[in-house]
């Protein structure tokens, strides 16, 4: 209707007026209705242009109506927006005059239309064929605490699991994708990668999981690995795509199995306003659930009854005149703070640039235990030729983590004193086997230092509109170095006369990309686009552990004061080399059938002979229902739907350093005068890609005007054949274990994911999210089926079981006779005998380590200036092995404080608990469903308050954005176990190194 | 125009560069830094000399010989864990536990915070290397057939040699059941294959395995290469035959070790001589300063220089402050008060009792070289078979020459048959102590352990003979991974 009277009044005004000078007044908002002011509004090439004032209301003269005006505002979305579609009035003065009412989009709300691609960029959500989930780092709540963005994922996501396996800032997070497509590690033996691939605006991140160094000198022990994520800035990243199908993800072919996650970077935007933004936040946190210890008095008494139990003097137990707070001794309230400045604009001729400078810090809770980081990151964007875009962003980012060991302090005896009378440390017999961790805070060193460079250039020619190229090269350097000293003065470095490592850890890696892609006008029926590149990678690894030890003065920390042979190097270069060819073909017919074929080319140098080239492929279709003619108009109020479906074969290659022919490695030492060559790896012919078979089917539907609710169904069946496992071999072969593709496994499930997006001009404005994956996984077949792998390790591969599944031995209750742990035998048989626990048959499955389902569920509530959002993740049916809890009932309490719940032991005939009698020499069971708890549970992740200020010249520093939020992370957990007074549950346990309950406050300025 | 088909062309040019680089076989060809590919080892003499080299090496391991192999026998009753202030028994000392568990009889099969439990994966680890040289030297062309044949008697000695101590830790020995058809171990004849689940051999199969290894490494090696340098840390065909010796007297077979052994001490002209007793007047200095003259065999561990890894000298060499272990009063009380070898005795400061055999100078980090074997030995072990055989005067002769080194005012032996035996068993306790024997020999003599000054608090403090405990028990871990395997009879 509006058009047509445009045309009209065009059609009818066209001659006569063109030409003639014309007055524009206008009033900028946002969504909201809140006036925006300082906005930028340019007109035309013309250079000329004003600022919104305070209301938000702005003046323009144009020469006519064939101009555009460009309108630009920091955090929202710019607006092009052509005169000659604005209704123009003639006053009774003949002035023409045009009256407009703008309302710009904030970013966030218009990047939910379009998802990050594989080597495609952004691609409009109705045009996708295959599983992607996208989600803005603002929805993420990035001010939380968490020092890597993997960590603000949880519960995002449907299907995407990340597991803090540790309290300890800076290390790596465990994420998976849609359960675990590989064997995991059990043991020492090698394992392939579980971890998605994480790439960043292109550039593949390292996976610092791989790494197969356990037990050698390159383990976590001497040199730490560093989470890659922590150095990238949250500030600097716009959104993160989670891809999930075979047709998402087959374009990075051989490292796909496990999903990808694409990183995308804030862009620069064509602004020529300079806009600066400061925004600083700052946090406390205190751990929740801690284990609960005895106290002296109830240590000494349950002490002196194990020695007596044990036939032992009582009076080893010690004194009950000492009180020691361990932990309180070691931590702290921890802290975090956060300023990050970004600075960015443009020129009118289209280059634009962002510079963002971040600081940080973390002060872990335990003393000396923290990160500290500095960012700066550079973007720019500069059109060389009309048809020619430079893009560059560099990043550097400097890290010093200090991670000072404890030594599990909270377990130490109460009893025992700090100090001496003197003042001095405590090194009596019992800190020589234990450091007194106190001495060793203020003795001992432990401090990273690390640096990135992550940098990525890219240039784009686009000819013409159909055909478009692209080189994309990009260098990501990591360099880690470690310095730690254990003191000669206490027990950690007493018996080595102090001890040094120095480790040292360069990643580097270079990406170089070329690509074109064509899509060719066809009609309005076909769309045709193709897609094809080749891609080079080149990766090393050279690391570095030096060590010495026996120190003359114990503050010479230095290797440089030792004689040689007190000191010793090992060195390791690790180089990998991948060549790649990728394509796309993806077809629609009029918007409503896709179809889509992409594979990857893969040669990699890590594998031997002919395995050495392995292609992986998908095959995705979709079609769009709610297109078709016959859908009318919103049956059952569904006004979008669509049907997915995918099938491809991607590839998993991280298994770290190795070759399949069998390694000898020249070792330091010599024999005489003779340079001896070492076995170090075996022969193994067999050994290839690890290859996963996807299948995915889903239903997306969006309901109401504008898809206000929205809704995706997934089911998928995802297949690992030739699974990469550390199979356990005859010890007579020389070898624990070995790799091979010799296992198969299943993972399928359903993920629902619900989002409502409330209609944005409302006073109460809400969103939500909801998230649940159910995932199942089944291995299907193994060469060594029932060989649980370590003595003591109770998972073990059994064909038709999960993957993560425990075994052992079911505990029966404690005899009330005699205070004996009882145990029940696969025949039914209650024994308090030790020997048939061991034996296989007696072994069964005490459940998996992988929930039955999973998720997440989010809330935003705005009302005027006030923005509150809540995060909620929730988890049911996982099993948990409390491996921690095989140091009570007394075995070791001489060197370990116990559980409070050790004081339920049993002390005489007649006494009916779980806690059998505690004595020294108590044969240990480790494999028992005793020590297997359930975690389910509810977690209140996060709650966020933001409030808006007013804005303008009238406020004190002249700012046009000011927010103020408060945010708590980790509210809390319930489980399902109920608490219970002075007692520990799983909620206690779950964590060895507590979680941290955060208050973070801030303020964001903006100009 | 012109301008945009520049680029174009640059840009694609650039991509062609890049695309054709990438079906470059060079890129992705990268060798590992500091590993050689099993075929590039043995594909040349270099390679499979440096690789039989490396067993040598993995002998001395902290594993294997650098202590674990000679300490765990003589905790039987030459040696004790040592206690400070403060310390009980069961001890639970970061070093300790591993012997106190052998001191105690205390082993299980999972070999919980037990060291020990290492013996059975390495020592096949080492089989494993030794089997690749095995099957590889075949196909060597490169150097003489001399050689060649020299490193393929080095392999085969030491397989018999781990196979040897293989069967001695975890296997009663041959004695135990008659014809030795009680369980031995697992033979490794061969580059393994992972799917193998093999069956223990008899002891008696074990025992002939290791002999045919001996006699086939004794007719090939050649001392031109294998003596790569001076010292007797290589493997010779004088080496190999005083341990057939050996490995025939575990099967007391008798008439054999009188042969072995006069092939190499035999006057005036022995075939191959093995060195000449280390002299009363030398021997002491000799012991102290790591220079023993008569060692036949020996490992070198000049490498070993780190202090935390002290071996044999951080367990009960005299020179450390805290040693591990302690001499038992019992092996002390055996030596007569004028005996050269009670010098070897040193107090410490804690008032135990340590080696000089294990020195450790101040200053001077090189530890002492494990001795495999020596010359002594031959003569202990030719004693015992004349004695055996009622050979009586050449067994008192052989006797002689050994105690009166040590004490040589001792008047010529007297004793016959069974208490000649005795006495020849216990001077083969007081001259070969510490070095790796005793538990063995007790085994193969069916002797019982009785220990007089067992420490406090000790579990098990004697054995009768048979006991399971002669033998370590098979590792769970190995159970589970071959279940064809039997365990121990006991555990």
């Amino acid at each position: 209707m509006l058009r047509w009277l445009l045309i009209v009044c065009l059609g009818i005004c066209l001659p006569g007026i063109l030409g003639a000078q014309l007055m524009v007044k206008g009033k900028v908002t946002d969504e909201t209705g809140e006036a925006l002011v300082g906005v930028a509004i340019r007109v035309g090439d013309s250079g000329s242009g004003t600022l919104s004032d305070l209301d938000g209301n702005f003046e323009l003269n144009v020469k006519d109506e064939r101009v555009t005006l460009f309108l630009s505002y920091t955090g929202m979305r710019s607006l092009t927006y052509p005169l000659d579609r604005a209704t123009i009035t003639t006053t009774a003065g003949g002035l023409r005059q045009a009256t407009l009412s703008l309302v710009l989009q904030s970013d966030v709300a218009q990047l939910k239309q379009v998802v990050v691609t594989a080597y495609r960029g952004a691609q409009e959500r109705k045009d996708l064929v295959g599983s992607y989930e996208a989600v803005q780092l603002a929805e993420l709540a990035p001010d939380r605490p968490e020092e890597s963005i993997d960590k603000l994922l949880e519960g995002r996501i449907a299907g995407v699991q990340v597991n803090l396996t540790t309290g300890e800032p800076g290390l790596p997070v465990e994420v998976k994708i849609r359960g675990q497509s590989s064997l995991p590690r059990i043991g020492s033996g090698v394992a392939a990668s579980t971890q998605p691939l994480f790439v960043l605006d292109g550039v593949p991140l390292f996976d610092v999981t791989e790494t197969n160094s356990t037990g050698s000198v390159f383990s976590d022990v001497n040199s730490q690995r560093i989470n890659p994520l922590t150095f990238l800035n949250p500030e600097d990243i716009e959104s993160i795509t989670v891809l999930k199908d075979a047709s998402a993800t087959a374009l990075y072919g051989a490292d796909a199995a496990n999903g990808v996650v694409l990183i995308t970077t804030k862009s620069v935007k064509n602004q020529d306003r300079l806009s600066f933004q400061v925004s600083y936040n700052q946090g406390y946190a205190k751990p929740i659930d801690e284990i609960k210890f005895l106290n002296t008095e109830e240590y000494v008494e349950l002490a002196r009854e194990t020695l007596f139990n044990s036939n032992r003097n009582p009076a080893e137990a010690g004194t009950t005149e000492v009180f020691t707070d361990w932990r309180a001794l070691v931590q702290r309230t921890s802290t975090n703070r956060d300023l990050d400045m970004v600075l960015s604009g443009g020129s009118a001729k289209g280059a634009g640039y962002r510079i963002s400078a971040g600081y940080s810090e973390l002060q872990g809770a335990h003393l000396r235990n923290g990160l500290e980081q500095l960012n700066l990151s550079v973007s720019l964007s500069v059109p060389l030729h009309e048809k020619l875009e430079l893009g560059l962003r560099v990043n550097g980012s400097t890290q010093k983590r200090e991670g000072i060991s404890t030594y599990n302090a909270f377990s130490y005896p109460p009893n025992l004193p700090v100090r001496l009378a003197d003042g001095s440390f405590n090194n009596d017999a019992f800190f020589a086997r234990r450091p007194n961790p106190v001495a060793a805070l203020e003795q001992n060193e432990d401090e990273t230092n690390s640096k990135n460079l992550n940098s990525q250039i890219n240039l784009s020619y686009a000819p013409g509109t159909t055909l478009q190229l692209r080189w994309l090269a990009g260098i990501d350097y990591i360099s880690t170095d470690q310095f730690q000293y254990f003191s000669a003065l206490n027990g950690s470095g007493a018996a080595q006369g102090g001890s040094l490592r120095l480790a040292q850890n360069d990643n580097g890696q270079w990406v170089s990309n070329v690509q074109a892609s064509w899509s060719p006008q066809l009609g309005d029926a076909h769309h045709i686009s193709l897609l094809g590149g080749g891609e080079l990678n080149s990766q090393t690894q050279q690391r570095l552990v030096a060590t010495g030890n026996s120190f003359p003065f114990d503050d010479l920390r230095q290797l440089r004061f030792l004689p040689a042979d007190r000191t010793r190097v090992s060195e390791s270069l690790f180089e990998r080399r991948k060549a790649s060819l990728y394509g796309e073909l993806a077809y629609n017919y009029r918007y409503r059938y896709y179809l889509k074929l992409n594979g990857r080319r893969d040669a990699s140098s890590i594998f031997g002979g002919d395995q050495q080239a392995q292609t992986l492929w998908a095959l995705g279709s979709s079609w769009n229902i709610s297109e078709e003619k016959w859908w009318g108009s919103q049956p059952l109020g569904i006004s979008f739907a669509k049907l997915r479906l995918s099938y491809g074969i991607t590839g998993n290659s991280r298994i770290g350093v190795y070759t399949a022919r069998g390694l000898y490695r020249f070792t330091n030492d010599v024999y005489v005068d003779q340079v001896p060559l070492v076995a170090s790896a075996p022969i193994n012919d067999f050994l290839g890609w690890e290859r996963k078979q996807q299948a995915n089917l889903a239903l997306d539907l969006g309901f109401g005007t504008d898809n206000p609710f929205r809704l995706t169904l997934e089911v998928y069946r995802n297949t690992t054949v030739d699974a990469i496992t550390s199979a356990a071999v005859p010890l007579e072969s020389g070898f624990t274990s070995v790799i091979a593709n010799a296992a198969s496994l299943r993972n399928q499930g359903v993920e629902l994911t619900f989002h409502y997006d409330g209609a944005t001009d409302r006073k109460w404005v809400y969103n939500s999210s909801f998230n649940v994956a159910r995932n199942r996984n089944v291995l299907l077949d193994i060469n060594t089926e029932d060989l649980p792998a370590t003595v003591g390790d109770p998972r073990a591969f059994r064909i038709g079981e999960d993957v993560n599944s425990f075994y052992g031995i079911i505990f029966a209750g404690v005899d009330p006779a005699t205070g004996k742990e009882l145990f029940q035998l696969a025949d039914g048989t209650i024994t308090d005998e030790i020997a048939p626990t061991r034996e296989i048959a007696n072994l069964v499955k005490l459940g998996s380590g992988s929930p039955d389902f999973f998720g997440g569920w989010s809330h935003s509530l705005r009302h005027g200036r006030f923005t509150a959002a809540a995060q909620f993740n929730f988890s049911y049916g996982g099993l948990l092995f409390v491996n921690d809890l095989t140091f009570q009932d007394g075995r070791q309490i001489l060197f370990n404080n116990q559980s409070v719940n050790q004081l339920d032991r049993w002390q005489q005939p007649g006494d009916v608990t779980d806690t059998p009698r505690p004595s020294i020499d108590k044969p240990l069971v480790s494999r028992s469903s005793r020590y297997v708890y359930q975690i389910n549970y509810l977690q209140f992740a996060s709650l966020s308050l933001n409030y808006r200020l007013k804005t303008g010249a009238r406020t004190p520093l002249n700012t046009q954005q000011v927010n103020l939020f408060a945010l708590v992370n980790n509210l809390g957990y319930w489980y399902d176990e109920p608490r219970r007074e002075n007692r520990n549950t799983i909620a206690e346990y779950r964590f060895n190194f507590p979680q941290q309950r955060a208050v973070v406050v801030g303020v964001k300025l903006g100009w | 125009m012109k301008t945009t088909n520049c680029f174009f062309a640059g840009f694609l040019l650039f991509g062609v560069i890049l695309l054709v680089s990438s079906g470059c076989k060079d890129f992705l060809t990268v060798a590992p830094a500091d590993e050689l590919s099993r075929e590039e080892t043995f594909s040349t003499l270099r390679g499979t000399n440096a690789a039989v080299v490396g067993i040598y090496l993995l002998l001395g391991d902290g594993n294997y010989y650098r202590d674990k192999m000679l300490m765990y026998p003589e905790m039987a009753g030459n040696a004790q864990p040592a206690l400070r202030p403060g310390d009980n028994l069961p001890g639970t000392g970061p070093t300790a536990n591993t012997y106190n568990e052998a001191y105690q009889f205390t082993y299980q099969p999972e070999y919980q915070d037990n060291t020990l439990g290492s013996f059975y994966d390495y020592l096949y680890r080492c089989l494993y290397q030794i089997n690749d040289v095995l099957a590889n030297i075949d196909q060597l062309t490169e150097g003489s057939e001399a050689e060649r044949n020299s490193l393929k008697g080095e392999a085969l000695a030491m397989r018999a040699i781990v196979h040897f101590d293989l069967v001695r830790l975890f296997a009663q020995s041959p004695q135990f059941s008659s014809g030795a058809n009680h369980p031995g171990i697992v033979i490794a004849d061969r580059l393994p294959q992972f799917t193998d689940q093999q069956d223990r051999a008899s002891v008696a199969e074990v025992y002939a395995f290791i002999e045919q290894d001996l006699a086939q490494a004794a007719s090939l090696i050649d001392a031109r290469y294998s003596q790569r340098s001076e010292g007797p840390f290589w493997l010779t065909s004088t080496v190999i035959t005083a341990y057939q010796a050996r490995v025939a007297a575990y099967l007391q077979a008798w008439e054999a070790v009188i042969a072995f052994t006069n092939a190499l001490l035999a006057s005036p002209s022995p075939i191959q001589a093995a060195p000449a007793l280390a002299p009363a007047d030398r021997y002491l200095e000799e012991w102290r300063t790591n220079q023993l003259s008569e060692r036949i065999f020996a490992l070198d561990l000049s490498r070993v220089t780190t202090p935390s890894s002290l071996g044999l000298s951080a367990l009960i060499g005299a020179g450390i402050s805290e040693p591990v272990l302690n001499i038992s009063s019992d092996l002390v009380a055996l030596y007569p008060p004028e005996d050269l070898r009670r010098e070897l005795l040193v107090m410490t400061g804690g008032g135990g009792t340590v080696s000089d055999k294990y020195r450790l100078d101040p200053g001077n980090t090189r530890l002492p070289d494990p001795i495999l074997l020596r010359t002594s030995e031959l003569y202990l072990l030719r004693a015992e078979a004349y004695a055996a055989l009622g050979r009586t005067a050449e067994a008192q002769a052989d006797y002689n020459l050994i105690h009166q080194r040590a004490n040589p005012g001792a008047i010529n032996i007297d004793l016959e048959s069974e208490a000649l035996q005795e006495a020849i068993r216990t001077e083969r306790r007081r001259e070969l102590a510490l070095e790796g024997h005793y538990l063995f020999d007790l085994s193969r003599w069916g002797q019982p352990v009785d220990r007089d000054a067992c420490l406090e608090f000790v579990l098990t403090c004697d054995l009768d003979y048979p006991d399971y405990r002669y033998a370590l028990p098979i590792p769970q871990a190995a159970i589970f991974n071959n279940p064809n395997l039997v365990q121990n009879e006991g555990y």
